[in-house]
């Protein structure tokens, strides 16, 4: 049995790099190269036979991609379980990219809702509603908050990954602590989504309805129905078009045109 | 000319030099030490902090410029904007960043209005959009490379491409944000003139559409029909009570909670009924 250990200093390499996620981003393997990058401090330090760390690095450098904050997690437990196998545990290859390959899909929906759909989108708002009033202080907020809570959440996931190391089979196996979280997070993230389109989508019609000899707005019978119930049917309709596989950027710019259209024939304001 | 354009480049990327050359320090001497990693990390936070809000990098080309109210109000405008626009899964949406940039220094520097600057985002954040792609695309090359170095065991090899492949990320928009405001400002103003009034008005109603793009593309991944319940729960909740967006989280966090004890509470239930039969 082997005896190795990272050092602070070791790991300390690990968290540095744990922010290169993306360098080598590609559409054949996305951060394969990333996450193989980030083990380098430790792989060097575990396998000092040529060999041993060829076969590491080939270990790694397989289709991988999860969301930057939860992925340290993963970076972490790969860490402790490739610390493991240099000290001659017996783990199987299959193992560790098993593991790597079931984590990475539950943790990058949750991390897509909790930190994509919901907590940065609600310091941007709140940011920008500050700046838009020339307050400078949106600016100092933004700035703090967007450099500290990455690294927040990458030291902390990583530390956390490579405490868990390989006990975190026992813990998914033995409790349900994943499907808690990712059902959580699911519903965090409807909840302010569809906070966040009655907040922050415009869109209002100028239209006016004549029949009889009477004109009638229509955004007041809208409101009657419904306030922000045009902002609610343009979610439905891209959701329905990005379902068709419609293209992102298609849809931004059927939207421009949307608007443009809009403008020019007086049916929005 | 040519200083300010040398400036705004420098927001736009050039600084990542400096974070390039000190991660190349332990990346080379294959000695990593506390003091240096905690270095590159706050300035790799800097640098995730530029890349997800719009309203930093324009701030700072105000400042740059000498206009920071501008700055701040066509930040936080193209910040709204792109709000919901982030990269769920692996889908490309366009990225704010450049036109950001781009656009705050055409306001400050050719003096259009607030709404023509706005006509001008759309098209570079896909033109942003379309240097990512190509990236990714060379990217793909690369990776074989990286195979390679791992066929001779080449481990600091691979740290030293991905390490330069973190920075080239930010060659694109440093060029582009150089040679934008180098050449582009006059011709910028002169396309301006030319754009329709109903144009200019129509893209700003866009801006106002847009984040809706954003959350469909996140609801695509998270919902299912059990969930659609809450988020017309939070619909409701901003239409009607006009609650704010932190207290629409506190309320989702809730009812997480709420939905979490339930379950299991019903399961322990559910055990023990099945352990009884």
């Amino acid at each position: 049995m082997g005896n190795n250990k990272l050092t602070k200093s070791e790991m300390s390499g690990v968290f540095w790099r744990s922010f290169n996620f993306a360098g080598n981003y590609n559409f054949e393997r996305l951060m394969a190269v990333g996450m193989t990058c980030m083990l380098t401090p430790a792989l060097r330090k575990f396998y000092k036979a040529k060999e041993d760390l060829i076969d590491a690095l080939k270990r790694h450098l397989v289709f991988y991609n999860c969301h930057p904050y939860l992925g340290a997690l993963i970076t972490g437990i790969m860490v402790a379980m490739e610390e493991k196998k240099s000290n001659g545990d017996n783990i199987e290859d299959s193992t560790i990219n098993g593991i790597k390959i079931a984590m990475m899909g539950p943790f990058a929906g949750v991390g897509d809702s909790l930190f994509w759909g919901t907590m940065h989108p609600i310091f941007l708002s709140l940011t920008a509603a500050l700046a838009s009033t020339g307050n400078l202080s949106g600016f100092i907020i933004a700035l703090l908050f967007f450099t500290i809570f990455p690294i927040a959440n990458h030291y902390y996931f990583l530390n956390y990954g490579y405490k868990l190391g390989v006990t975190v089979m026992d813990k998914i196996e033995n409790s349900n602590i994943i499907q808690r979280i990712t059902s959580g997070a699911k519903i965090v993230g409807m909840v302010v989504a569809g906070g966040m389109v009655s907040i922050l989508v415009n869109m209002k019609t100028t239209a006016i309805i004549s029949f009889g000899g009477g004109n009638v707005e229509l955004q007041p019978v809208f409101d009657q129905i419904l306030p922000k119930l045009l902002p609610l049917g343009l979610l439905f309709l891209l959701y329905y078009l990005i379902r068709k596989k419609i293209s992102p950027v298609i849809l931004m710019l059927l939207i421009m045109l949307l608007g443009v259209v809009g403008a020019g024939l007086n049916f929005l304001g | 000319m040519f200083g300010k354009a040398l400036m705004v480049a420098f927001i736009a990327g050039g600084w990542e030099l400096i974070t390039l050359a000190i991660s190349m320090i332990p990346v080379l001497s294959k000695k990593d030490n506390v003091v240096t990693s905690w270095i590159i990390v706050i300035l790799r936070g800097l640098s995730s902090a530029m890349s997800y809000s719009p309203l930093i990098v324009a701030t700072l080309t105000g400042m740059a410029l000498g206009d920071v109210k501008t700055g701040l109000l066509v930040g936080s405008t193209i910040q709204l904007m792109f709000i919901g626009v982030f990269i769920v899964g692996a889908a490309l949406p366009p990225n704010p960043h450049l036109a950001a940039i781009l656009a705050t220094a055409f306001s400050i520097i050719t003096n259009i209005s607030q709404g023509d600057a706005i006509a001008l985002i759309i098209p570079i954040a896909v033109f942003s959009q379309m240097i990512i792609t190509f990236v990714m695309t060379v990217n793909t090359f690369l990776c074989h490379w990286a195979d390679r170095m791992a066929e001779a065991g080449n481990d600091r090899g691979i740290d030293i491409l991905n390490t330069l492949n973190t920075s080239g990320w930010w060659l694109g928009d440093t060029i582009c944000a150089f040679l934008g405001i180098y050449f582009g400002a006059p011709l910028v103003a002169k396309l301006v003139e030319r754009i329709p009034a109903f144009v200019s008005s129509g893209l700003g109603l866009a801006a106002g559409m847009l984040p809706a793009l954003g959350f469909a593309m996140l609801l695509v991944i998270i919902s299912s029909k059990k969930t659609w319940a809450f988020f017309f729960i939070g619909f409701i909740f901003a239409t009607y009570a006009k609650m704010n967006a932190i207290s629409i989280a506190i309320l989702g966090v809730c009812l997480a909670l709420i939905i979490d004890q339930l379950t299991q509470s019903k399961a322990t239930i559910d055990n023990n009924t099945t352990n009884t039969i």
